[in-house]
């Protein structure tokens, strides 16, 4: 009475004749979603001579998981050219502030990037201008 | 700011089961089966991140089906992101259908570090391979 059947799912061969296989070719559609990347926060900087600290509100993807990463960039304010960040706020920081010391004097205003491995959200606006002593 | 995701992609297999010659080595006629269904969706992927397909296997037959695999293929989504950007990792085990009821079956998916730009905000076609028995 009892016989076992085996169903293949897919292109598979099929099982030994004694096991009474059927085989099925099988179709269908469907998929997994991607996150987008949010755009950065309009980041906070302060000076004290020459140490630029600077401050920004963490991103989350849709659906709440905290982004990764942030990339910091420094803009000279009157000029718009980007000036080359220092060690403690260079590459992409896990945190939400970091603290640059040495900073050329000039004015600045930064900005930040969402990061998320080789993803990149949109870049924010850029920050009030500081001014390096 | 951030722009909304699309929530939640569905995958759907129908099998159209066909008896063939393999029963030449059976007793006799089996009711042959005319298909099955197996669902499952997965969204929120990102680099590095984790997540878990839920696929669902509905049984129609009157006998317990053991489902001994199931697997899933990832197409690529558009021009610069392919399938090999999502890494879905296969069931193996053993899955008991009771007849006309549906289980699921939780596979775990990632997202490389290195997933390619193109593919925020994309949706991944996938398809469904797998083995069972029915007893």
């Amino acid at each position: 009475m009892r016989r076992a059947a085996a169903i293949a799912i897919g292109a598979l061969a099929l099982a030994s004749p004694a096991a009474a296989a059927w085989s099925a070719a099988v179709s269908g559609s469907g998929g997994a979603a991607a996150r987008t990347m949010p755009a950065g926060n309009t980041p906070g900087a302060s000076a004290v001579l020459s140490t630029v600290t600077v401050t920004w509100a963490a991103n989350s993807f849709p659906g709440g998981t905290p982004v990764p990463g942030y990339l910091i960039r420094r803009f000279n304010s009157l000029t718009q050219v980007e000036g080359t960040v220092l060690a403690a706020c260079s590459g992409i920081r896990s945190g939400t502030s970091c603290v640059e010391s040495g900073v050329p004097a000039g004015t600045w205003r930064y900005t930040v990037t969402p990061a998320a491995g080789v993803w990149r959200g949109a870049q924010s606006a850029q920050s009030t201008a500081v001014i390096v002593i | 700011m951030g722009r909304t995701t699309s929530a939640v992609a569905a995958a759907s297999i129908i099998g159209a089961l066909v008896a063939g010659s393999a029963l030449a080595g059976s007793s006799g006629p089996d009711p042959a089966p005319r298909g099955f269904v197996v669902t499952g969706s997965v969204s929120g992927l990102s680099p590095g991140g984790r997540a878990w397909l839920r696929a669902t296997v509905r049984n129609p037959y009157r006998r317990l089906l053991r489902v001994h695999s199931v697997t899933v293929a990832v197409r690529g989504a558009r021009p610069g992101c392919s399938g090999s950007n999502v890494d879905v990792r296969p069931f193996t085990g053993r899955l008991l259908v009771p007849p006309r009821r549906a289980r699921v079956v939780r596979l775990l998916v990632r997202m490389p570090l290195t997933a390619a730009p193109e593919c925020r905000g994309a949706s991944f076609p996938l398809a469904f391979r797998g083995r069972g028995t029915l007893r």
